[in-house]
């Protein structure tokens, strides 16, 4: 009995110790800041407006002026992804090393381009004012995302009126013998407007 | 990545590389390609053969290319719009001069005297603050002069 019991004790720890290692992203969640691999994260991202077409980030790493460039640093770490992910017809460009401080460039299709400063700046008072000057509103996105409203006119099998008898203002149906006799349908005819942009009681559309 | 991704460019920056021909620059242009399975971007570049009509490009450039309609002399695609950065006087834009990596060259830093210098310069410009705000030092209210005079 004492064996049986030892041997049991073993294989309920080996057990438990690979229960702990399993994960679910076993292989994928290495790196630095795993979260930025993520597409929930990555579509959180700005979207640009259709006129932008290259985004170019210059900062440096100096001894000088080294706090001044570290909210551009951390955007370039885990932000840069993200505007190219939602972005993915815009060049994102970073040059290093080139000028004392750091800003971004944009450069839009008629051939202007215009700066943002960042010098001192924090990570997010950067993205709050990228998105206030060049980020596109979030009922713009809405509207272009959401489909258009079907055309109420039509009719068919699809569609709501099979024939269109069923619509308002219309002659009863043909496909019966049943039709509906021409008296009444010239009756109806002296109430027809061709026009109707002009008022019925005597004001002109045309001027107003 | 296609070759065709970077020939549909309609706008692109990239880096003088070479010059071999008149009227003719090589510039490498850099965009970034998807991973699906790491979900992380990873650069990939091409050389574009591009049209200088000014031939003022030099190696080393910073250049803003725009595409062609029909490519000229059976290659090049593009034409170089403007120069972004010129090699050897690199202009900071935001400020006009020109710069060299960490520091400024047309004008020389400030030393430690005339910082000392404006910063009393805006002491001495600075307006007075209410008194009430100011706490009284002794309890006679006539012995507290100095509170109702400037500040040196």
């Amino acid at each position: 009995m004492v064996l049986l019991t030892q041997r049991l004790l073993r294989v309920q720890q080996f057990k438990k110790l690979i229960a702990d290692k399993q994960s679910p992203m076993k292989g994928l969640m290495s790196g630095k800041y795993p979260i930025t691999k993520t597409k929930q994260y990555l579509n959180q991202g700005i979207v640009l407006r259709d006129s932008v077409r290259i985004m170019s980030i210059n900062y440096g790493n100096y001894e000088n002026n080294y706090e001044a460039h570290s909210g551009v640093r951390k955007i370039v770490e885990l932000n840069l992804s993200q505007f190219q992910h939602m972005n993915p017809n815009v060049q994102v460009l970073v040059i290093k090393d080139l000028t004392p401080t750091p800003f971004f460039t944009f450069f839009l299709e008629n051939g202007e381009r215009f700066y943002i400063d960042a010098e001192g700046q924090d990570q997010v008072e950067i993205l709050s004012r990228i998105q206030k000057v060049i980020g596109k509103p979030r009922e713009l996105i809405q509207r272009e995302t959401s489909a258009a409203e079907p055309n109420p006119a039509n009719f068919g099998p699809g569609f709501k009126a099979k024939c269109i008898c069923k619509i308002q203002g219309q002659v009863p149906c043909s496909f019966t013998s049943d039709v509906w006799p021409m008296q009444e349908r010239r009756e109806l005819k002296k109430h027809l407007n061709p026009n109707p942009k002009k008022y019925v009681f005597g004001l002109d559309d045309e001027e107003t | 990545m296609d070759k065709s991704k970077f020939l549909s460019l309609t706008m692109g920056l990239g880096r003088v590389v070479a010059k071999e021909y008149t009227h003719r620059a090589k510039v490498v242009v850099q965009l970034n390609r998807f991973n699906p399975y790491l979900n992380m971007f990873f650069p990939e570049t091409e050389t574009l053969e591009s049209h200088d009509p000014n031939d003022n490009s030099k190696v080393g450039d910073i250049v803003l290319l725009r595409k062609l309609d029909q490519p000229l002399r059976h290659i090049e695609t593009h034409k170089i719009e403007s120069i972004v950065f010129c090699s050897g006087s690199i202009v900071d834009p935001l400020t006009g001069l020109r710069v060299e990596r960490d520091k400024y060259i047309d004008i020389e830093p400030l030393t430690e005297d005339d910082v000392v210098k404006l910063q009393n310069e805006i002491k001495e410009n600075e307006v007075l603050e209410r008194v009430a705000h100011m706490p009284r030092k002794s309890e006679y209210h006539w012995e507290n002069n100095d509170i109702y005079r400037k500040q040196k």
